[in-house]
């Protein structure tokens, strides 16, 4: 089990030094734009519009 | 079924994506890392390049900084600064970096950015459409 998640592990950071190396910018920059920004921002905008559409079914009823 | 197999797909896409960049951009021979006290194979190298980040910007840092460990580039680091920085040595320690030699950095970071945060995501997203599809067909 643990050389498995090793394996996706190193799988998945060569993924993101990969992409960093493509777009021009830091493995530490891509890992912040993805993992602090791209990924919260997604994160809250889908519950605010969760909660806007509770609010509006509940509204109708 | 057709909906099913919209959001199989959905959730299948960013991992299809990883293979996809993996697998185009993978060198003809493979490097190794020495991960706690393991080589294993990795498509990156282990050692500081100047023209590109690799293995030892995972290990060491990287980007423009007086830190003398760090691999020296001509890149600066542009978005991981000041509280975007703060938030992302948060998630790391909330991952475990500072155990060091354990594994458990590793298995944190498996499952909370490959497994569960994307889970999140997609389960929202499901929720969303599907709210969405509702309100719809009741208007109509």
């Amino acid at each position: 089990m643990t050389e498995l998640i090793n394996s996706i592990y190193i799988y998945c950071t060569d993924f993101t030094i990969t992409s960093a190396n493509l777009i021009g910018i830091t493995y530490e920059d891509f890992n912040a734009l993805i993992f602090c920004v791209i990924w919260p921002l997604l994160t809250i905008v889908s519950l605010i519009t969760l909660f806007v559409q509770i609010y509006l079914r509940h509204k109708k009823i | 079924m057709k909906r099913l197999l919209i959001y199989i797909s959905l959730f299948i896409a960013p991992f299809l994506l990883v293979v996809c960049v993996n697998e185009l951009n993978r060198p003809s021979q493979l490097n190794t890392i020495n991960l706690m006290g393991k080589k294993v194979v990795s498509i990156n190298p282990s050692r500081c390049m100047k023209d590109r980040c690799t293995w030892f910007c995972h290990n060491h840092g990287c980007g423009k900084t007086q830190k003398p460990n760090r691999c020296p580039h001509k890149k600066k680091n542009v978005i991981n600064t000041g509280f975007v920085a703060t938030i992302y040595w948060g998630i790391l320690e909330f991952n475990g970096i500072s155990n060091g030699e354990s594994n458990s950095y590793q298995s944190q970071s498996v499952m909370n950015l490959v497994i569960l945060w994307p889970l999140l995501l997609l389960g929202l997203l499901i929720f969303n459409i599907e709210l969405f599809l509702t309100r719809k067909k009741k208007d109509d």
